[in-house]
């Protein structure tokens, strides 16, 4: 397989101006990083850590101060138009869809922005309309629609001119459970059925485990980790979190080690309360992190 | 009280840091001055009823212009996303009065920007007219207060606006009229007395009117009745304007809570 | 229709009008209100003018229905620029302020055309509707110099379009302009509301080189009584002047934009 996305020593320094005068801040210190065609990588790390700025480097929007990339064979900021027909983003907090609009009409505007035949156009977005689920929803005004149910459609309209490479940022963000796994599971089924290579950020390990194969986290600007997903749920997810709400309102949490079952925490849980509420969470990211950097420092 | 007096002072404080766009309105105003003082070097000469000399138009002129730069921007924009936002609920909830609290924001603002445009704006003047003073300049300690009651019922008619969103879909077909009204009745745009008769008693019983001429022309026409009329006329449209705005707050609430918020 | 046009730039053109104008048009009530209110709101101004003409009969040499014309004139090339070039001003402002206009620079169309055209101001139509009228009204415009009346329409469109991708680009040079960039819009708009024979010397010199309102509030009604072709071509040169070096200022600007000398909310 081919290397889709080949970063080389990347690195980008924001200068801001504030009162005691310019201020450096380095946001991504000389990353580099291969990915293989078709597969699916996820890139992690805390908020600030640099996750956005090397996605936006990648689609071409910022222009790095050091380093190089590569993508489809293409440079990012010397080939940006060529580059764009052949790439794909959603950033979870931006919109590329008409707010007043049916989502129908900005699918259609798309197809003119990329140059794609009308009729080709309509066999591949119904094809996307079917897959996503979408045919209750694509002729409602978007600002109508539910958060998850627009971001089904923002993924999609990034899917109309099927992109070789597709960059998810954040594509789960303040969605809910239900929410989440329906996008996790139509992802899931897209990118496996295209072979497209994706390479995502995301603040939830349920994303990660059930979407990618391979994880690169980044602190403070420095790679600090590129594993596969299931070395990182052998050496970090190590254990997970029990919490119980009882009838009288109050709370406990257990920690299991993640080859232990629930069953037998639960058993010492129940005692003699009634349980109201239960969640069972993968330890929060920021948890692994830490972990990692304090293994990371050790060596 | 106090927490109205801390919201101006915030208010004032938040414009004492933007000096910045403070100095943008500043070299806003110069350039009209600099029209109305091309204005009237055209049609000065002229015969006309209006009788108004140079320095006495420019600077009415200048105080309607210390109104229109001289509160913040975009207010009835802000109330209106707040009411459709739904996030008006929230604001309920605090023990303010929102309409006093948006008051007290345009008074701050005000505050701090009614003494730069004035200094500023005199200096402008006196280097247009070369030093001349309009004939009643010893009636500005009386007429700041008044611009200051002038502001506030303009702030008043600003949340009205805002708050008839809840009606209107859109405000700001709204704000454009209330815009005019000020420009052409409140002769914030040119003395009344350049109009019609009919015309000049008509702007004269609007709010416009008391906002705007009765309190900007006291620097050419002061007497202590005209000052009194025109404190007594901005004090009765400031209580009609507090009273219409309470009363579509009260109606506003109501819609809130029958919706949940 | 849209679907077939042949040629790729036209047919995303068409698309992107249509998806705007629709856009528009899905907020009936707002629409009607706007586009309404908008043409009372241009004959308030007008009664005022009126009045005051009432009183000094004429100013400098103008009469009323010179003041019309001009009125008209601003009005029309004014809808041009907020209905079809709307996205120019502060709709830019906003985007580069919130870091939204990555979405544009993500399609792989040029960029200053697609966000110029993918916004529309219902009150335009007001504005053109009212502009039309007052041109009309006012009497100046003949068979004999209709071709003076578009030329001088496109004149100003160029310049209130160009005035606003200057405005709306000063976002990428200093962080906050928006309200900066508001301000000198209504300054220009000020100007162009007062009829041009007031300004003399000095003043009208900058205003038909450097602050070039006077090319529609000034010259237009002088040309359409007398056109004279020097003035003619001077008004061209300025208004190509005024596009080409705005253009050339938005793609500086982007360039500090890429080279993110702006951080959006997250890094």
């Amino acid at each position: 397989m081919p290397q889709d996305i080949i970063v080389d020593h990347l690195s980008k320094t924001f200068r801001i101006k504030d009162r005691n005068g310019v201020k450096e801040i380095k946001a991504v210190r000389s990353v580099s990083f291969q990915i293989e065609g078709g597969s699916c990588v996820a890139f992690i790390g805390p908020n600030g850590a640099g996750k956005s700025t090397t996605l936006k480097m990648l689609t071409s929007i910022l222009f790095p101060s050091g380093g190089s990339a590569e993508i489809l064979g293409m440079n990012p900021w010397t080939d940006r138009a060529k580059l764009m027909r052949r790439i794909g983003a959603v950033f979870g907090q931006r919109s590329q869809l008409w707010y007043h609009l049916p989502a129908r009409r900005s699918f259609d505007l798309i197809a003119a922005i990329y140059d794609i035949p009308d009729s080709k156009a309509r066999t591949w977005t119904n094809e996307l309309i079917r897959r996503f689920d979408l045919k209750t929803l694509i002729d409602k005004p978007v600002r109508s629609l539910s958060l998850g149910e627009r971001m089904r459609c923002e993924i999609v309209a990034s899917l109309i001119h099927q992109p070789a490479v597709l960059f998810l940022d954040e594509p789960t963000i303040g969605l809910d459970v239900e929410a989440k796994g329906l996008i996790r599971d139509l992802l899931t089924d897209q990118i496996r059925q295209t072979g497209t290579t994706v390479l995502m950020t995301s603040h939830d390990t349920g994303d990660i485990e059930q979407l990618c194969e391979r994880v690169l986290m980044i602190n403070h600007g420095r790679l600090i980790l590129d594993t596969t997903v299931s070395d990182m749920k052998q050496n970090y997810l190590t254990h997970r979190e029990i919490t119980v709400t009882y009838d009288d309102g109050t709370h406990r949490t257990l920690q299991i080690s993640a080859a232990q079952s629930v069953n037998n925490a639960l058993t010492k849980l129940i005692g003699h309360k009634t349980i109201r509420d239960l969640s069972v969470s993968n330890p929060p990211l920021e948890d692994i992190i830490r972990a990692l950097y304090k293994k990371d420092k050790g060596v | 009280m106090r927490k109205y007096v801390t919201i101006m002072r915030t208010a004032a404080a938040e414009q004492l840091l933007r000096m910045k766009s403070l100095m943008a309105r500043l070299v806003l105003l110069a350039v009209m001055l600099a029209v109305f003082n091309a204005f009237w070097n055209v049609v000065g000469t002229e015969k006309t009823n209006a009788d108004i000399s140079a320095v006495n138009f420019i600077w009415y002129l200048l105080l309607g212009a210390i109104l229109q730069f001289g509160r913040p921007e975009g207010l009835h924009r802000r109330i209106e996303e707040d009411v459709r936002s739904g996030n008006i609920a929230y604001l309920m909830m605090r023990p303010v009065s929102f309409i006093g609290y948006k008051c007290c924001e345009s008074l701050g603002t005000f505050c701090v920007r009614l003494p730069v445009l004035l200094i500023a704006g005199a200096g402008i003047i006196s280097f247009l007219t070369n030093g001349a003073l309009p004939s009643d300049i010893k009636a500005l300690p009386v007429i700041i207060p008044l611009l200051f009651g002038s502001m506030l019922l303009l702030s008043l008619g600003t949340v009205f606006i805002g708050l008839s969103t809840l009606y209107l879909q859109d405000s700001l077909p709204l704000f454009w009229l209330v815009q005019k009204g000020e420009y052409i009745l409140g002769g914030l745009f040119f003395p009344l007395t350049f109009y019609p008769d009919a015309l000049f008693r008509f702007a004269l019983a609007t709010p416009f009117g008391a906002a705007g001429y009765r309190v900007t022309s006291l620097i050419y026409h002061y007497t202590p009745e005209n000052a009194l009329t025109a404190a007594l006329t901005l004090g009765f449209w400031i209580t009609v304007m507090t009273g219409l705005n309470h009363f579509l707050f009260y109606i506003l609430k109501r819609k809130v809570s029958v919706n949940g918020g | 229709m849209a679907a077939d046009i042949k040629h790729p730039h036209l047919r995303f053109l068409t698309r992107l009008y249509k998806t705007a104008f629709e856009q528009t048009l899905s907020l009936k009530a707002s629409f009607i209100l706007r586009v309404l209110f908008m043409i009372v709101n241009n004959l308030i101004m007008l009664i005022g003018w009126f009045a005051v003409f009432g009183t000094f009969k004429t100013i400098n040499g103008w009469t009323f229905s010179d003041f019309m014309f001009m009125t008209g004139l601003v009005v029309t090339s004014f809808s041009i620029w907020s209905i079809f070039f709307r996205g120019a001003g502060i709709y830019t402002a906003r985007l580069i302020e919130y870091g939204e206009l990555d979405t544009y620079l993500l399609a792989p169309k040029n960029i200053l055309l697609h966000t110029l055209c993918s916004q529309t101001d219902p009150a335009g139509f007001g504005d053109l509707l009212s502009g039309i009228i007052l041109l009309t009204a006012s009497g100046l415009v003949s068979f004999g110099n209709v071709g003076i009346l578009l030329f001088c329409l496109i004149v100003g469109a160029t310049l209130f379009v160009s005035l606003n991708i200057f405005l709306g680009s000063l976002n990428f040079y200093t962080a906050d302009s928006t309200d900066f960039g508001e301000r000198l819009f209504y300054l220009f708009l000020n100007i162009t509301g007062y009829p041009g024979c007031i300004y003399g010397g000095t003043a009208k010199l900058i205003l038909i080189s450097l602050l070039p309102a006077g090319l529609i509030s000034i010259l237009p009604v002088e040309q359409m009584h007398h056109a004279n072709a020097t003035t003619l071509v001077w008004m061209f040169c300025i208004a190509a002047l005024a596009l080409i070096g705005s253009v050339l200022f938005f793609y500086a600007g982007l360039k500090r934009y890429a080279s993110g000398n702006k951080i959006g909310g997250k890094l």
